[in-house]
């Protein structure tokens, strides 16, 4: 596969949110938010680029046996340093994201790529699985969280869109991440029919 | 590869792997420290600024911060803290000339429709009972639902001038520049509270009375100890970042 594959197949045909329906608590509960979804995104992003490109240049190293106790060690590793960085940093956004962040080690992409493609493939192609699954998370949590704080809180990155009192209070709250996303993965779903319909 | 030879590589991999990112978070953790304090102190600070009169300058350290051990006269009574000794935390503010101008007390509780809400709340007028008054409170953490309980902190970010009178839609009008004396914390629902009682939020009156609490107790508090408050907080600390008053 190329390099240019490697990357898009995460924004599309094996985007984690839509199409592999991995991270899901993440995405439900982050998305209330452009701001926090953007940087819960690139959180995930880091981990998930940084833990493939570990785990694939230690992939002849780590015994089969062993190897998720050490994927945990590398991946919780990253975590906490972005953990530490955002809350030094980023203080805003660590506080809006504030459990989610820990969570990332238990985020089943990071772990899936790792045992999935990163434990069986090159450094460069990890590299690039990771920045297309990340870009892929991103894009998936900032459309949910457009969808939900235009409509449920009439904003768009803090930036009023709707008049005041046009506000439908559901898509802030979690019964709004589960439809807002179940719309969505139809829409995809729907799209992708047609497409292979076509030819 | 199997037996001894297997064990003892798969334990050795392990362990230096786990030896270099303890070794890498250490790194990271030193360079991050101080910014992650600098961060919180200037989070403190920025609260405390909203609930004090305008005028009075904050200024904070890290003892005034609240970041060390809890001196007597701060401890709360055990019935307050549910049977666990709690503290109140509070921030001095100073007026130009160095004379202690208001203090803000953080206060918490876990009675949130949600869990826990942490409260700050702004007493000026420190001479003695008479004069108390409450200025403002200011709500610094909650996870109350959004839309119903999260309008606690309703405007609490906005100027007070653009608050508008309405206060079952500003909650923090309530507090705003109360008398102690003529100022009861018990909260109404609907619209028959009078000018001393708090009005409860439309559909979130369990968020309402958590933060009715949580400042109730605040004030009880700093009425019970001014003295105590005024000696400990008596002069601005030494010369800081941005000049000192001595």
């Amino acid at each position: 596969m190329s390099g240019i594959a490697e990357v898009t197949k995460g924004l599309w045909k094996e985007n984690p949110t839509f199409r592999l329906l991995l991270g899901m608590c993440p995405t439900l509960a982050t998305t209330t938010a452009c701001d926090s979804a953007v940087g819960m995104g690139a959180s995930a992003m880091f981990v998930l680029v940084a833990s493939n490109v570990a785990v694939s240049a230690l992939r002849n190293v780590i015994p089969d046996r062993m190897r998720l106790p050490c994927f945990i060690v590398l991946i919780a590793t990253f975590v906490t340093i972005v953990d530490l960085c955002l809350n030094a940093f980023f203080h805003d956004i660590h506080k809006a994201l504030g459990i989610f962040i820990p969570l990332i080690v238990v985020n089943c992409i990071i772990l899936g790529r790792a045992e999935a493609f990163a434990s069986k493939r090159g450094v460069w192609d990890s590299f690039l699985d990771g920045v297309g699954m990340g870009l892929g998370f991103t894009v998936g949590l900032l459309c949910l969280a457009t969808i939900r704080e235009v409509l449920g809180n009439g904003t768009w990155f803090g930036l009023p869109v709707t008049p005041e009192g046009y506000q439908i209070l559901v898509f802030a709250l979690p019964p709004g991440a589960f439809i807002t996303l179940g719309f969505l993965i139809g829409a995809m779903n729907h799209v992708e029919e047609r497409r292979k319909a076509n030819g | 590869m199997s037996g001894f030879a297997g064990d003892a590589k798969a334990i050795s991999v392990v362990v230096v792997i786990g030896a270099v990112c303890a070794a890498g978070l250490a790194f990271v953790k030193g360079q991050t420290e101080g910014a992650i304090k600098a961060a919180r102190l200037q989070e403190t600070a920025a609260a405390v600024e909203r609930v004090v009169p305008a005028g009075c300058k904050v200024r904070l350290d890290e003892e005034r911060a609240g970041a060390t051990e809890c001196p007597d006269y701060r401890k709360k009574a055990p019935a307050t803290a549910g049977g666990k000794p709690g503290c109140f935390d509070v921030y001095p503010a100073y007026f130009e000339d160095g004379r202690l101008c208001a203090v803000a007390v953080r206060n918490s509780n876990t009675e949130g429709y949600g869990g826990r809400i942490e409260v700050l709340a702004g007493f000026a007028g420190l001479e003695n009972e008479e004069t108390l008054v409450l200025t403002r409170i200011y709500v610094l953490s909650h996870s109350e639902t959004p839309g119903l309980g999260s309008l606690i902190a309703t405007a609490q970010d906005k100027p007070p001038e653009e608050w508008g009178i309405d206060r079952k839609k500003v909650f923090g009008l309530n507090f705003r520049n109360r008398v102690l004396k003529d100022f009861s914390f018990t909260v109404k629902k609907g619209t028959e509270a009078t000018e001393g009682e708090v009005m409860a939020i439309t559909a979130a009156t369990i968020s309402s009375r958590a933060v009715t609490k949580a400042v109730g107790e605040s004030s009880r508090w700093v009425k019970e100890n001014l003295g105590a408050i005024r000696e400990k907080l008596a002069a601005a600390p030494g010369p800081s970042a941005d000049g000192g008053a001595q």
